[in-house]
Formats: structure tokens, C-alpha cells, sequence
């Protein structure tokens, strides 16, 4: 998107901030109205009007400053499991209450998957986040709900999320740690809900913990979270000082790699970060000077191979404009400039147990206006360590590649300690959940509910 | 540092970003600049809690789209209630390409104005745009690829590039 780039630089230069003291005294007159006697009846007619625009406009109130990790969630009431039938119960359209039951929601044929997790030793252990979509296929509609099996969906049990953001993460071997609006919650498989206490009080991850990302969402400031499953208490990872933005992965070999958004001063940088022992200790290293995007990838690689993808322009892109790899555990960082050939737009993207790069193209940047592109969307591989060489993955489910979008999502992924990967994919647009393996090439596709 | 020399340092850093960001959203550089400022006051009136803020930037940035909503609002509402009065819109001055960017732009609908600013002018990840937006993952891509497109569709009456 070069031409945000550009008028990034024009209009910024063209806007003039005004005195920073004009906004404090604005703000201390404020603050005199405020206290002003004789001004309180008049707040109180216009809060009476502002109380009946509400009705109309929605609420307006100004949001107060989060405070970070010392933020309380909002309480929202745990979910409820629901006994699954064994046969899709859902009601015609005529009859579609507006609220719809978890297991309405999951066995509706319109109804798409949201996330899925699967607990790395057990594969017939899994949970599935379900949207419901109606018959538009809109996907406008904000009702989700998860469904838990420990048998392959033999037998399942389906729960409410009530919130927007969803999302479910592995946490054992029979949980997992589910996050939906502001709250976060640990299901097992046989359908129990457990509340989960957050310590808010950042500290190293530490064994028998599970890095589950992060867990409680607001309007900014979310704390990378470590979950112990057997207590079901999280707190967040102890973090290196940043100014600006931080996300963090876990690595299959357990090293929290992450990347640094800095900003300070009007200037930019991107760091990559990593630690070893949970957090208690970090390493940094500059990699980019201004602010091109970049992002972790992933590794199950069974060496120690961490790896940052930058995207030149504001996109990202692929062939990479750069990757940032580094083979040993981060004693030396090797730059890829891969900045020639054709773009596109990466979706996820994995360092596989033997050091090969898998990614998703969602869609190649020449598939417009209905057209599609001459390359097909969708999984490629490297050449093994050879990132520079890749080559398309033909679709788990079979079809003919054709140059249009890529609706397949990660679920999951697991691997043995010999190094042998497993993937769940799923159509994002659908309700077809994909397990590969061994490797990428062989797919099967498995019950999702 | 006190609490408000710790806003004036972010004013100095973030103020041209967001005003562009907002400029980008409404296509209203005088409208743009009101909600930024609006903002930055409510970050003066509680300066120490806002020293404490993981992100201020991003907390600004919340206010500021806030307010760009609620006016959203209230302009719908005069539109069904009043004639429609051709006014006159302050704009930066822009080369012709960026006023047609920030034309097409305005010609998209919200919610794929809003998550190609967060990402491509904001530099948001998707992960950041989704928790700002309050949306999945998933649904930012879409709608980026889907925005990407209309963009695209909407500047090509000028030019065809060979990628957004």
C-alpha cells in the first residue's frame, strides 16, 4: 500500500499541532465548569437530553483510561454447557429465535468455524468455536459457541460464548482456555467450566504452566498470559520494558519469542525479543529502523530456529520483502531479502519440525475486481531450510487451485519430539475441519462437530 | 516527569500521526484535528492515569474513533431531519492522488475504512486491529482483502496500479 505510505508523509506534513497549552487550558476550563455550582443545573438538563439521545445514538460516554495489567475484567457469568443432541435441532428460519442455543448455533448449517484447538497428545480431544451465520452467510451476527469432545465428536458438549472476540487455545491435555469478550474461562472436554483467577501480578511462565496468549480483552493493554490448568489461575508473563506494542509466541521448544513495537520521541523500530526461561530473562535485538510491519513466526522446528517476517510498504507481503531467521538460538541473525518476484498477502505461517517454512498466501495482490490471479492462493513449503524456494501445497480438501482467496485457517498444530508435525485446517468460510499427517501432504478430514 | 510533561512528550510524538489516521477515516482534516484534540484534553483532564497506560497511543486512538462514531451518528441523524446543505470541507493540502485516496476511502464502508487505516496507516498487526475493533482475527483479514479490493476498484478510475 504504497500510496498510504506516501500520504502518511504529505498529510503529516501538512498538519500543524497548536499550542500543547491551549489543550491544558481548555481542559482546566473544563474542569472549572464542571465544579461550578451554578452550572450544575444546567448539566443536569443536559444530562436528561443526553440520557434520551443515548436511546438514539448509542452510548457516548468517553472511555476512562485503562490502566494496563492492574485492569479489572469486566464480570461476565461463566458459560453453560449444554448436553448435545445426536441430531441437528435447529429451527427453521421462520421459527429463528433472535438468541440462539449453543447447540442451534453449532449444528446449524449456515453456521461457520470461528477457532479451533487440539490437545497435542490427544487428537480425538478437541474444541471448536462456532459463528452463527444465518442464511445470507453475512456472518453479522454476533452469536458463537464452542463445542468440546474427548472422543473425535463421538459425544460432545456445546457451550455459550457470550462475547464477540472468541478464541480457544489448548491448555493440557483434556482442557481448554477459552477467552470470549472480556472473560476467560477453562473447559474440559467432558463440558465442565471453570472459572479462571487472574493474578494480575506479572511473573515468569514456569513448568506445569501453558502460555495461552492473550487472555483478557478491552480496549488496549493485554497481558501475555501463563495458565496452570490444574489450579485454573493465570497471570500475565513478565515482559521486558517497551514503549508501544508487544506480542509474543511460544515456541514448540518452549522459547517465548516476540516482536517490539517501538515507538519514542516521533521515531519507530522493531525489535525481535526472546527469552528462554519464561520471561524471567530477555534478549533483544534491533531489526528494523521505521515502521514496517513485522510479525513472529511461529516455530515447531526442533532445532532452535526463531524467525520475524518484515513487510516493506505497510502490507505484508510474499515473497517477504525480509526475513529475519536465526538458526542457533539467536547467537546470530541472518536477514533474507526477498523483496523481488510477486506479492501477496500472508495469512499464518509455521517453521515446520525440520526447519522448512509453511505459509498461507490468502491472496495473491493481482486477484482484482473478480479476477483472479495466475498463481493459486493458498499453502506453500520451502525447499527445507531453503526459504527462498517455494512451492505449492495442494488443498486438503482436494480441490483445483485456482488464483482467487485462501479461507484456510490454522486451527492448530502439533509435534512429536522425533519431529513428525500434525496441522488442523480449517475453511474459514465453512464448517470443514481438515487434520493433515504425518507432514502436509496426506489430509483427512475429521469431525468438527 | 509529571503526569502532564508525560502527555506533552506523547502529544509531540503521536498528535500529526493520529490527525492523519483520522483524516484518512472522515476525509475531514478540521474534523479530524477536533477529535484528536478532544481527545489529548481528556488525556490533560487525567493525566495520571493515563501515565500509566500500557499504550497511550492506542488509548487516543480509541477516543479519537470514538468520537469520529458518535459524530457519524449525529450526522445521520441531522441528515433524516434537515435538507442537505452542501458545506464546505477543509482539507489539507494534498496532492491529487491523496485526495483521491482519501476520496476513495470515504467511499468504502466503515468497517473496511477502519481496518485499512488501523493496518496500513496506523501499522497495527491484525492481532492489534482485531482488539481495537473488538472483531476476530479472521474477520479483520476478510476484511482487509475485501477492502484491499474495493480500494482498488474505487482508485482504478484513475490509474491501475499492479498491487495495492
Amino acid at each position: 500500500m504504497s500510496d498510504f505510505e506516501s500520504f502518511r508523509r504529505e498529510a503529516g506534513n501538512e498538519v500543524v499541532p497548536p499550542d500543547f497549552d491551549e489543550l491544558v487550558a481548555t481542559s482546566r476550563r473544563r474542569r472549572r465548569t464542571a465544579a461550578g455550582s451554578a452550572v450544575v443545573a444546567v448539566a443536569a438538563v443536559v444530562s436528561v437530553v443526553a440520557f434520551g439521545l443515548q436511546g438514539v445514538y448509542g452510548d457516548q460516554t468517553a472511555p476512562v483510561p485503562p490502566v494496563g495489567p492492574t485492569r479489572s475484567p469486566t464480570p461476565t457469568p461463566n458459560p453453560t454447557p449444554t448436553p448435545s443432541p445426536t441430531k441437528d435441532t435447529s429451527p427453521s428460519p421462520e421459527e429463528r429465535p433472535d438468541r440462539l442455543t449453543p447447540t442451534q448455533i453449532v449444528n446449524d448449517e449456515n453456521s461457520t468455524i470461528s477457532d479451533v484447538a487440539v490437545s497435542a497428545g490427544s487428537p480425538e480431544v478437541r474444541a471448536v468455536i462456532w459463528q452463527f451465520c444465518g442464511e445470507g452467510g453475512g456472518c453479522n451476527h454476533q452469536q458463537f459457541a464452542l463445542t468440546v469432545t474427548g472422543d473425535g465428536f463421538k459425544t460432545s458438549h456445546d457451550i455459550a460464548l457470550p462475547g464477540r472476540v472468541v478464541k480457544v487455545v489448548a491448555a493440557g491435555a483434556n482442557s481448554f482456555f477459552v477467552t470470549f469478550g472480556r472473560s476467560m474461562s477453562l473447559v474440559d472436554s467432558d463440558g465442565s467450566v471453570s472459572a479462571i483467577q487472574l493474578d494480575k501480578k506479572a511473573s515468569p511462565l514456569v513448568a506445569g504452566e501453558v502460555f495461552v496468549g492473550g487472555g483478557v480483552q478491552g480496549p488496549i493493554g493485554y497481558p501475555h498470559l501463563a495458565l496452570n490448568p490444574a489450579t485454573a489461575m493465570a497471570h500475565p508473563v513478565s515482559e521486558p520494558p517497551h514503549n508501544g506494542t508487544l506480542m509474543l509466541e511460544r515456541n514448540t521448544n518452549g522459547t517465548l519469542v516476540g516482536v517490539v513495537y517501538d515507538w519514542q520521541a516521533g521515531t519507530q523500530s522493531r525489535s525481535v525479543i526472546w527469552s528462554r526461561d519464561g520471561g524471567a530473562s530477555w534478549n533483544k535485538r534491533l531489526l528494523v529502523e521505521g515502521s514496517d510491519l513485522v510479525s513472529v513466526i511461529p516455530s515447531a522446528s526442533v532445532d532452535d530456529v526463531m524467525a520475524v517476517v518484515q513487510g516493506g510498504d505497510g502490507a505484508t507481503l510474499f515473497p517477504f520483502d525480509k526475513v529475519h531467521r536465526s538458526v542457533d538460538g539467536g547467537a546470530a541473525w541472518e536477514t533474507i531479502d526477498e523483496s523481488q518476484g510477486d506479492m501477496a498477502y500472508l495469512g499464518w505461517s509455521l517453521v515446520a519440525p525440520d526447519g522448512s517454512l509453511l505459509v498461507n498466501i490468502e491472496a495473491w495482490s493481482d486477484a482484482r475486481h473478480n479476477r483472479p490471479s495466475a498463481q493459486p492462493a493458498g499453502i506453500y513449503e520451502s525447499n527445507g531450510g531453503d526459504w527462498s524456494d517455494l512451492r505449492f501445497v495442494q488443498p486438503p480438501d482436494g480441490s483445483q487451485p485456482e488464483g482467487s482467496v485462501s479461507d484456510l485457517a490454522l486451527g492448530d498444530y502439533a509435534s512429536t519430539d522425533s519431529g513428525v508435525l500434525r496441522l488442523w485446517i480449517y475453511d474459514s468460510t465453512g464448517g470443514r475441519l481438515f487434520e493433515s499427517g504425518p507432514g502436509i501432504h496426506t489430509w483427512a478430514e475429521v469431525p468438527a462437530r | 516527569m509529571s503526569s502532564q510533561d508525560f502527555v506533552r512528550e506523547v502529544y509531540d510524538a503521536s498528535y500529526r500521526r493520529l490527525v492523519v489516521q483520522m483524516l484518512a477515516l472522515c476525509g475531514d482534516q478540521a474534523e479530524a484535528e477536533d477529535v484528536v484534540q478532544e481527545a489529548f484534553v481528556k488525556a490533560i483532564g487525567q493525566a495520571g492515569r493515563f501515565g500509566q497506560l500500557d499504550n497511550p497511543e492506542a488509548w487516543l486512538r480509541t477516543v479519537a474513533m470514538n468520537g469520529l462514531r458518535n459524530r457519524w451518528r449525529r450526522t445521520a441523524v441531522l441528515r433524516r431531519v434537515t435538507p442537505r446543505i452542501p458545506g464546505v470541507q477543509q482539507r489539507a493540502e494534498l496532492s491529487p492522488d491523496h485526495v483521491d485516496l482519501v476520496s476513495a476511502l470515504r467511499r468504502l464502508p466503515v468497517e473496511l475504512r477502519e481496518v485499512l487505516v488501523l493496518h496500513h496507516l496506523a501499522d497495527l498487526p491484525v492481532a492489534e486491529v482485531s482488539r481495537a475493533l473488538g472483531v476476530p482475527e479472521g474477520t479483520v483479514k476478510a476484511r482487509l482483502v475485501r477492502g484491499r479490493d474495493q480500494l482498488a476498484t474505487a482508485m482504478s478510475e484513475r490509474e491501475e496500479p499492479n498491487h495495492v
